[in-house]
């Protein structure tokens, strides 16, 4: 009686050990399987963020070479200013050379005019580039559109 | 079966002790964004008028009655042509300067507040 008894607990204890066995082991490999769905949501996660972060530098650099160009253009514009005024001093409109000095000499009064008219362009640029607001007049005059453009 | 009794009771207060859980601390970090700069405006210029007057061998009496007639002291400040030219261009240059300033700030505007 007593050693049948023996042989049951003895089977019941392996059978319980058994079942723990395979209970830890279930319960184990939930939680690996677990952890591999929550790395692979992460990894989801982590390549739609770096896709999208992808756009947006793509996007960026994008802007910053329009930006960059338009940038160049205005500077090669402004160049294009001075160059254009130097010009004036050294060479007529055929292509000859000039001497300023020689003309104002000849033609003071006339060269007085253009003068005086160039020095009231180049102040009222300077009122403009500070934030004057431009007539009508000055909305159509040539000379100084290329002050009235860089505000805007 | 004393010594038994304490086995058993710090054995148990070991697996009760196991069983507690400590409950995950979240930090939430919320991103203030920063406050936008206003800078004031430029000060507006308002330029004085110059007039240029050109001083020849022909003119220089006349040029130098009108100013005893209108009462101007008799000096001018004269400039050759070269001299006349050299400041025509420093001009231009600083006025491409400025605007070349202003492109820069425009192009600063345009890159950061498209990215807002």
């Amino acid at each position: 009686m007593f050693g049948r008894l023996k042989v049951y607990i003895i089977m019941f204890s392996a059978f319980a050990m058994f079942a723990g066995v395979a209970y830890w082991y279930y319960q184990d490999s939930q939680k690996q399987l677990q952890g591999y769905a929550k790395n692979q949501a992460k990894l989801e996660i982590g390549i739609e963020l770096q896709r999208k972060q992808a756009v947006t530098l793509l996007a960026d650099i994008k802007l910053m070479n329009t930006t960059l160009i338009e940038l160049n253009e205005d500077f090669v514009e402004s160049r294009k200013q001075v160059r254009e005024l130097e010009k004036t001093f050294t060479e007529k409109k055929n292509g000859e050379a000039r001497d300023f000095g020689k003309l104002a000499e000849q033609k003071s009064g006339l060269v007085e005019k253009i003068i005086n008219s160039g020095t009231a362009n180049v102040l009222r640029c300077f009122e403009l580039l500070s934030g004057a607001t431009p007539t009508e007049k000055e909305n159509q005059d040539e000379n100084l559109q290329h002050c009235i453009n860089n505000i805007n | 079966m004393k010594t038994y009794n304490i086995v058993l009771i710090i054995l148990t207060s070991f697996f009760l002790a196991s069983c507690s859980t400590i409950q995950e601390l979240k930090l939430l970090t919320v991103d203030e964004p920063r406050p936008t700069l206003v800078v004031p405006e430029v000060d507006q210029l308002d330029m004085d008028n110059i007039t240029w007057v050109i001083v020849t061998p022909e003119n220089v009496q006349e040029v130098f009655q009108d100013l005893k007639d209108k009462n101007i002291r008799l000096a001018l400040f004269s400039l050759t042509s070269n001299g006349y030219q050299a400041i025509s261009i420093n001009n231009a240059n600083i006025i491409k300067l400025i605007k070349q300033q202003e492109s820069i700030i425009a192009a600063y505007e345009q890159y950061y507040e498209a990215e807002e």
